[in-house]
This record gives C-alpha cells, sequence and structure tokens, in this order.
C-alpha cells in the first residue's frame, strides 16, 4: 500500500517506461544503494548539456554559459523577425542587427581572439582559442543563424591579422578597432577569398595551380603601395565592415602571389555591390565587393608580400572548426525544437513523445549531436588544427547536423513547414554550413592532402 | 480514342474506385495531350515567373488557372476533364501533366493538383454544381492517421483504441489542421461519420465559412510559396454528405500519387540545372562535371530520377484505390528522402551559387522538403503501410 502511494504521488512517466523515482527505474534502483556505492555510481539530476559542460575546463564552463545566456536573451528574440526581414542595401544597417552587435561588443564577444587587457578572452580559455571559439558559435547558431554568422564573421576577417604573428599589423589594425568595439561601436571586419569565378578554387591547392585570379594587386610606381581591382563575392558581413582582409594576387603571377591586403570600406574606390538573396542565415549579408582602383599603402599588407595562401590555408584550418560547432548548434537547435514539439503535441489522446517510434528518432538525434559536438571539442583542444583534424570535423559534423534537422522536421510533419515553428529556419541556415569555408566535398579531400605523406609512405 | 477503364471492384471499402469517367487514353493521345500542357508552361506559366525566382504573385496565379481550364489541362465545375477529371482524362494524363509542371514550377503544379482533386470530390459526392471548388482537407492535425486510418479504410472492425485515436485525428473542433487549397466558399473535409458501429470516414460539406470556420493563413512558409497554407478549424460540427472511405481512399492514393509526380519534376528541374552548372563551371582547369566528386551527385539526381519515373510509369493504373494508395504510401516512404538528397546534391554541384535565389535551386530544396513530409513524412508512411502489410498477413 505504500509503494502503491509512492507510485501514484511520483511524476507521470512516459508510456513505456517507468517514473523515474521508480526502484526498478536507473535513479530509483541507484538511491536505495550504500552511501558509497551511490558515490561511485552516482546519478546526479542533471541535463546532458550541464553533464557536457562540467568536462569543459573552467573558463570554457564559465563562456559556454555566458554564451547560452547572452544568445538566449538577445538572439533568440530577433531571430523569426529577421530572418524575413528584407536585405538592406549594402551598408545600411537593420536597426536591431546594428543593436545587438553594440550589445555583443560591450559584452566582450566580438574582442575574444585576445586576452584581456587586449581584447577580451579569459586568460585561463587562452590555451584553447579555437575552443572557445567553437563554444561561442555553438550557442549563437542554437538560437539563430543569420545573427550568428553576423557576430561570427567578424572574427574570420581579424583572424588572418592575428595568425600572422604581424605585431605591427595587429597594433595598428586590431587594437583600435578592439578597443571601440569593447565600447559598442561596430568596427568589424570582414574575410574576403571567394571570387566569382571560383569558390573552391580557392580553398585547395589543386585547384589554386590552375586558377587565374581575378582581384589583382598591381604596384602603384609613383606614388608607392598597391592598386586593388576586381571582385569578390559572397563576403559574409561585407556589407558592414569597416575593415576587409582581402586576398589578391600580383599582375602577372598566379595564386602563389596572394597577399593578404587590409582595406577599409571608406577607401576610395571600394564600393559593396549588392548584397545577394540568400536561403537562409538571413540576417547575414552576404555581399559582392568590387575594387576600383583601390589604392592601398605598403603597411597594409597583412604577413608580407606573397604570404597569402598559407595565410589563407591557416585561416581556413582556423575557421573549419567554428563552423562545425555552429552545425553542432543547429543540430542542438533542432533537439530543443523537437523536444518542446514532441512534448507538448498530442495525438490520439497521448503525447507524441508517448510514441515509440518517435522516442527512437528522438535518441537518435540526442546522440547524433552529442557526437559530432564530442569531434568538435575533441579536435577544438589544440590551438593551431591542421587541416586534416579541421576539415574531417567541418565535413562529418555539418552533415550529421543536417541529418538531425531532416530528422526533426519529419518528427514534426507538416508543422514543420511553417515559419513560426522554426525548424524550417534552421534547415535554410544549417544547409550553408555544407557548402561554406570549402564544400564538403573539397574538405573530404583536404583530409586526404593531409594525409598524403602518410598514404605515399604506404604505396610499395 | 478513349476507352473505359475497367476498374475493379473488390470487397472492402476502400476499393472504391476511380471509375467513373477515367480512362484509358492511348499513347497516341496522350502524346498530344501532353504537348499541349508542355507548350501551355512555356507560354504561360514562364513569362509569368520573375527573372529571379520567386513566388508568382496571385494575380498572375489566377490568370495560368483561368489559361489552364480554358486548355483542357483543368476542368471546371460543370465540365470534369483534365488534371484529375472525372471525364477525358487517365492517371497517367494526371500525374505527367503535374510532374511536367512542376519541372518549371513545383507551387503551381500543387495549385493544380489540388484544383483538380477538389473538383473531382466535389463532383463525385455531387455537391452544388457550378459552384467553385471547394477547399480540401483529407487528412487530420497531425500525420497520416497510422494504423488506425488502415483499420478504417480495410473496412476492418475497429478496436476501441483506434476508433478514439481517429477521433481525435479527426477533431476539427479543438484541433488546427493545415490546408494547402486557396481559399474558397465551402470546406470539404474529413471527419469519422459515427462515433458508433460504423467507422467510415465522410466527408463534410460546409458552407459559409466565415461563420462556421476559423482561417489563419501560414505565414513563410518553407516551400511550394505559390500555394496558400491556411490553418483551419471548425466552430461547430458541418453537414455530413455521403459517407464514402472508398472516394477517401481514392483521394489519398492521387494526393500520393501527386506528391510523387510534383517531387519527380521538381529533381528534372533540379538535375536540369545541376548538369548545365556543372558543364560551364570549371574548378582545377576542367569542367567540375569531370570532377568524380561531382559526378557522383550528378548520378545521385540521374538515380532518383529514373526510378521515379518506372514507378510512375509502373503504379500510376492502380484500378483499386487502396491498394494504389499503399503501393505509392511504399514508394513515398523509400523514395522522398533519396529525392531530397538528390537535389541537395544539385545544390552542392552549384556551391555557393546554390545556396543563392538567384539559380532556382534553393527553390527547389525547399519544395522537395515540403512534399517529403506534407500528408505523411517517411516515417509515417512506414507505419501506415506496415500495418496494412501485417492486416494482408493477418497479424
Amino acid at each position: 500500500m505504500k509503494e502503491e502511494n509512492k507510485d501514484s504521488v511520483t511524476a507521470t512517466a512516459l508510456e513505456g517506461y517507468l517514473p523515474p523515482q521508480h526502484r526498478l527505474s536507473p535513479r530509483g534502483a541507484m538511491a536505495t544503494l550504500p552511501a558509497a556505492a551511490r558515490h561511485i555510481l552516482g546519478y546526479p539530476l542533471e541535463t546532458l548539456w550541464m553533464r557536457e559542460s562540467s568536462q569543459l575546463p573552467a573558463a570554457l564552463r564559465r563562456l559556454r554559459i555566458k554564451a547560452r545566456d547572452f544568445s538566449r536573451q538577445h538572439l533568440h528574440p530577433l531571430a523569426l523577425e529577421l530572418d524575413l526581414a528584407g536585405h538592406g542595401a549594402p551598408g545600411e544597417w537593420q536597426g536591431q542587427a546594428l543593436g545587438l552587435v553594440q550589445r555583443a561588443g560591450k559584452a566582450g564577444f566580438l574582442t575574444d581572439m585576445l586576452p584581456a587587457p587586449l581584447g577580451t578572452l579569459s586568460p585561463g580559455a587562452m590555451r584553447h582559442m579555437i575552443w572557445a571559439q567553437a563554444i561561442r558559435t555553438e550557442e549563437y547558431a542554437r538560437q539563430c543563424g543569420g545573427l550568428m554568422l553576423l557576430l561570427s564573421a567578424h572574427h574570420l576577417g581579424v583572424a588572418p591579422i592575428l595568425l600572422s604573428g604581424d605585431l605591427a599589423a595587429i597594433n595598428r589594425f586590431v587594437l583600435p578597432a578592439y578597443r571601440q568595439l569593447k565600447q559598442g561601436i561596430p568596427e568589424l571586419f570582414a574575410f574576403a577569398i571567394t571570387e566569382p569565378g571560383a569558390g573552391s578554387d580557392a580553398e585547395e591547392g589543386h585547384g589554386a595551380k590552375q586558377y587565374r585570379p581575378q582581384v589583382i594587386a598591381t604596384r602603384d610606381k609613383q606614388k608607392g603601395g598597391w592598386r586593388l581591382n576586381g571582385r569578390k563575392c559572397f563576403i559574409s558581413g561585407g556589407d558592414v565592415a569597416r575593415h576587409i582582409t582581402v586576398f589578391a594576387a600580383l599582375n602577372g603571377e598566379g595564386m602563389e602571389s596572394w597577399t593578404c591586403f587590409l582595406v577599409h570600406s571608406d577607401m576610395p574606390g571600394f564600393k559593396a555591390v549588392r548584397n545577394e538573396l540568400k536561403m537562409g542565415m538571413r540576417a547575414s549579408g552576404a555581399t559582392e565587393l568590387e575594387f576600383a582602383d583601390l589604392w592601398v599603402p605598403d603597411t597594409h599588407i597583412i604577413g608580407g608580400l606573397r604570404q597569402g595562401w598559407g595565410l589563407n590555408r591557416g585561416t581556413l584550418n582556423f575557421s573549419r572548426l567554428p563552423v562545425a560547432a555552429m552545425a553542432v548548434g543547429f543540430a542542438q537547435s533542432a533537439v530543443d525544437l523537437t523536444q518542446a514539439f514532441v512534448c507538448e503535441t498530442h495525438l490520439g489522446g497521448k503525447r507524441l513523445i508517448d510514441y515509440q517510434e518517435v522516442q527512437l528518432q528522438l535518441a537518435q538525434m540526442i546522440a547524433q549531436t552529442s557526437a559530432i559536438r564530442a569531434l568538435v571539442w575533441q579536435k577544438a583542444q589544440c590551438f593551431t588544427p591542421r587541416q586534416g583534424d579541421a576539415s574531417m570535423s567541418k565535413f562529418y559534423c555539418t552533415d550529421g547536423a543536417v541529418e538531425v534537422v531532416n530528422m526533426a522536421m519529419d518528427l514534426m510533419g507538416h508543422h514543420s513547414l511553417d515559419h513560426c515553428h522554426r525548424i524550417e529556419k534552421v534547415f535554410r541556415d544549417v544547409r550553408l554550413t555544407q557548402i561554406f569555408e570549402g564544400t564538403n566535398q573539397i574538405n573530404r579531400l583536404a583530409v586526404i592532402e593531409d594525409s598524403q605523406e602518410e598514404l605515399l609512405g604506404q604505396i610499395p | 480514342m478513349v476507352l473505359p477503364l475497367n476498374w475493379q471492384q473488390t470487397n472492402h471499402p476502400g476499393s472504391h474506385c476511380p471509375t467513373k469517367g477515367l480512362v484509358v487514353i492511348s499513347e497516341d493521345d496522350l502524346a498530344l495531350m501532353m504537348d499541349e500542357v508542355t507548350r501551355f508552361t512555356h507560354r504561360v506559366i514562364e513569362p509569368a515567373l520573375p527573372p529571379v525566382e520567386q513566388v508568382i504573385e496571385s494575380a498572375a496565379r489566377t490568370r495560368i488557372l483561368a489559361a489552364a481550364t480554358d486548355a483542357g489541362i483543368l476542368g471546371n465545375a460543370t465540365e470534369h476533364y483534365g488534371i484529375w477529371g472525372r471525364v477525358h482524362s487517365s492517371l497517367q494524363f494526371s500525374v505527367s501533366s503535374l510532374c511536367t509542371l512542376a519541372e518549371r514550377n513545383a507551387g503551381m503544379a500543387w495549385v493544380f493538383h489540388q484544383y483538380g482533386l477538389s473538383h473531382r470530390a466535389a463532383a463525385t459526392l455531387e455537391l452544388d454544381p457550378g459552384a467553385a471548388p471547394p477547399m480540401l482537407s483529407c487528412f487530420g492535425h497531425f500525420g497520416i492517421g497510422g494504423p488506425a486510418l488502415c483499420e478504417c479504410l480495410l473496412g476492418e472492425p475497429m478496436t476501441p483504441s483506434s476508433l478514439a485515436f481517429l477521433r481525435d485525428y479527426y477533431d476539427l473542433q479543438t484541433r488546427q489542421r493545415l490546408v494547402s487549397s486557396d481559399p474558397a466558399e465551402t470546406l470539404l473535409y474529413i471527419d469519422l461519420e459515427s462515433p458508433g458501429e460504423t467507422p467510415l470516414a465522410g466527408l463534410v460539406w460546409r458552407t459559409q465559412t466565415e461563420e462556421f470556420l476559423h482561417r489563419t493563413p501560414v505565414q513563410a512558409p518553407h516551400g511550394l510559396n505559390e500555394v496558400t497554407f491556411s490553418r483551419v478549424r471548425l466552430m461547430k460540427p458541418g453537414d455530413r454528405v455521403a459517407p464514402d472511405a472508398g472516394l477517401l481512399a481514392e483521394l489519398l492514393y492521387f494526393d500520393g500519387l501527386a506528391i510523387v509526380a510534383i517531387a519527380l519534376g521538381t529533381l528534372k528541374r533540379a538535375q536540369r540545372l545541376a548538369r548545365a552548372y556543372s558543364r560551364a563551371r570549371k574548378q582545377g582547369g576542367k569542367p567540375i562535371a569531370q570532377h568524380s566528386a561531382v559526378r557522383e551527385m550528378l548520378a545521385s539526381l540521374s538515380v532518383a530520377e529514373q526510378s521515379g519515373q518506372l514507378f510512375l510509369q509502373a503504379q500510376a493504373k492502380h484500378t483499386d484505390a487502396l491498394s494504389g494508395l499503399m503501393a505509392v504510401s511504399r514508394w513515398r516512404c523509400h523514395w522522398m528522402p533519396a529525392v531530397c538528397r538528390a537535389i541537395n546534391n544539385a545544390m552542392q554541384i552549384h556551391g555557393g551559387m546554390g545556396y543563392m535565389q538567384d539559380t532556382g535551386v534553393e527553390k527547389a530544396v525547399r519544395d522537395a522538403n515540403v512534399l517529403r513530409v506534407i500528408h505523411g513524412s517517411p516515417l509515417q508512411l512506414a507505419l501506415f503501410v506496415e500495418a496494412a502489410a501485417q492486416w494482408e498477413e493477418g497479424v
């Protein structure tokens, strides 16, 4: 009788399961063990998010909580509205997006590629800079892909300057912008490599060898410095960036001569031509940039003449892990939305979560999301990731995330088609992660390229 | 020359047949009719499309529907020919037309499908000849009715739990349903004929919808942007007309065929775009079509296209609505994920360009997604067809 009463007052169980406190459930069973056994086995009442957070170094754990709270408070409320808002003219800020960038700047999220006091990265996280980027990016993406990109593309623009180790350039360009950003002034950076005739060619050596560059830097023999001519396309955040790291070939030379130039958006000859009409991530512009006889002084060369190709490859190794992390964020978003949907939707007198087929599919989504997160976290622990590690994370996690989002749409059925249920937006957003920073096909080839010596050594 | 189709009649109620008026058309006649659809697509739909592919505006859509009626591709209130028509039509003509239309615009193909199917349902029930086609809702508030609907269509004695399930599934007073027909004065929807011993689905006809019906337009749907999606809920019960599980099976069968046909047209469009792009775009000094990574993706498009074509040729002629429904449900369950993967590959072949609206391939991705989940996701279809299979085996 006492046992029956105990059962009757416990929380309801899902169909097919005993209540969590039941003596035959894991929590109930372990609660009856002696204290020493309970201590060893443990079964704390924690969510998966909390359990995974507990595995992080303390500084990253704090960052994860801070990024989650910021994203929930500032990204989530804007996500649907800015997704539907039309693209403005290049250079024009959408009011709410500007407000978000200002808040992110003041919160230290736009200056955390350098440790305090130069930037805002916690010194404890400095050893794990890419891991920190990955954690922050995942939490943004969990709430909104477009706003995530608006806030993250800036770091990609800064990356070549930092990775060049060129202290003069860091001092000249990054630190003043960081000071402004911390005060809420939107001094954003962008990264420009893609050209109208070349996506993949700018991402891998074999293609680059054959490619004829379209943005050309010509020496100004009278004035000194360089004249840039040509166009870059699909530049994330290129419409609102104040500073752009532009990769250009020297006149008469091939991709081996690629050089990174720092261009300010107010330089004569610079024009943000148009914003693309994108499928998703619509709160961030993908912009075509034009350089018409744009003059840059020698002091705006980042890392040295003809060093751009190496800097580009290094930057992509740096950036592909955060792309993998954003895919994890989209997968987590799909899990979040699906869980809420199946718990609140009833069919045939019971909740959807009470149907076994729903439980099976949801379990697969949770496991797959956790698995791709584990891959990102494992590969992001080193300070400078190798190409193979970055690329395998990128293609594996983004493909996995798309599968999770597809499963979410299948589970939500026709409800998933409604913009207000958010999952269709998540699909449109996650789809870009399979394309940018090198298509997943290019990233697969990059894994093999990185293993080339190892493979050659096995050829008899 | 047209010949009446000898539809088989079987014993279970779901075997109501699409006999009335449907005919077998000779290959030559079908070819002539399809020429007309192809010309119509080029002459009427193409010019209505904006240069950058976006939604066809409402006024243009109305003109297209009127032109389609004039061309005999759609019927009207008194002449039930054209897509899903009861006179001078055939399943092959309907699915071939929808596929051809979808090759240019999947949303318009869906509008044609819903228009034709609504007309057919209204004509079969002999509702108010001369009226505009009603909104049509063959599905409940979530999924496709699962094993319970299967029992109902098979005419099996239903268990109390199945009855309760269907009663909830079709409850339109407390739950909203998604409707993809144009707004109209009437709504044809499915309900249980009786909560008692005769668990047949029935069609209910309602007039003066503003008094009885609450309709909320769906804002910014994922795809098929030319379609007016709404969520509807009844304020009070409608009038019942002719309980008819057979008609329901027929409507579900035709709907499944339409989804396959429109998905096939969408796939062909994506394939055409991907082939053209892969021949023009060079990487590493040669057209990307010559790279294995791209060939493999192009192959996925070919395989899905060929298999879809074969299915429609073989299966769009079931004489028994229920067996046709099961065949098309099995096929969708297996094929629609493959279609979505293939169309996603078309986008992948385009690289960054594919993600931009200019190419049209991103619209194909979204449209295919809609077709995968609307009126039954693969998981829901799997459970539905397995229930029927178990019934056939006597489980």
